[in-house]
């Protein structure tokens, strides 16, 4: 399963879902709406904030990948998401995502029901094809109860 | 370069639906009163995005957004309507110009929603 492509899609860094973004996580920095004052942080444009490569979730199929992944839904939580930043993402990008299965754990459980751990990395490249941040997310499968 | 501490709510059922609509993750677990029900939850419950969100902008607040290189989240309790969050540095290790640290949003109970790492660099002139 190692290296199977997940989904992939391209999306323009919107204005309007940057401050959307930081609406919804309650951070009121100017620098996320306003373009004067992420020049004056020294930002080339309105920066958007660490975690916004989740707005993804608009142009992913979450069900569809975690049957690609031959995965129960009803027993996938995510444990952990991580990121990786080349430069900060900014509003004008337009990124392309591309998810690859990068590891594949199995643990026993006690009564039967193992648990497996699959590690998704996406490369969020630009226009120039360059790397600007790199997602890592581990979805767990629990054992059936 | 003392760390800040900032508190979010008490959450409400409106912040849930607007961090749905803004990352798009409509899973109705986290906004169908009656599904999430059927599915066992007494209530629905806030994404792990959503506080991994909440939680970043302590790190932003404190070291810089173009200082960090990485920003990694672990989920450990769900954050439920009325819940108070309480953003804190738990542990920060300075070695000249680059910090690394575990930052947590704690429930009003005590319990940890997630932990966060983070590493940064060139924080200076901070």
């Amino acid at each position: 399963m190692i290296g199977t492509l997940v989904d992939e899609y391209t999306f323009a860094v919107e204005p309007g879902k940057v401050l959307e973004l930081a609406r919804a996580i309650k951070d009121p920095a100017a620098r996320y709406v306003d373009a004067g004052a992420a020049r004056e942080e020294g930002f080339t444009g309105v920066p958007a904030p660490l975690t916004y490569t989740v707005v993804a979730g608009h142009h992913r199929d979450a069900a569809a990948a975690v049957e690609l992944l031959g995965l129960d839904i009803a027993r996938v939580v995510v444990g952990e998401v991580g990121w990786e930043y080349e430069r900060p993402v900014v509003v004008g990008d337009v990124l392309h995502g591309r998810r690859t299965v990068v590891d594949v754990k199995r643990k026993a459980g006690s009564r039967g029901g193992g648990m497996t751990f699959v590690t998704l990395e996406t490369e969020f490249l630009d226009a120039g094809g360059d790397v600007v941040v790199r997602q890592r997310e581990v979805l767990i499968e629990t054992g059936r109860s | 370069m003392r760390p800040p501490e900032l508190t979010v709510g008490p959450i409400t059922r409106t912040d849930i639906v607007r961090f749905a609509g803004a990352g798009g993750d409509f899973n109705p677990l986290h906004h169908d009163e009656e599904y999430a029900r059927a599915a066992g939850s007494p209530t629905v419950f806030a994404m792990g995005q959503m506080q991994a969100g909440m939680l970043s902008r302590l790190a932003t607040d404190w070291l810089g957004l173009d200082a960090i290189e990485s920003y990694k989240v672990r989920f450990s309790a769900k954050v439920w309507p009325g819940d108070v969050l309480t953003l804190r540095v738990a542990e920060q290790e300075r070695d000249g110009d680059r910090v690394e640290a575990v930052l947590e949003a704690v429930r009003q109970d005590g319990e940890v929603a997630v932990r966060a790492w983070v590493r940064a660099i060139d924080i200076n002139d901070r």
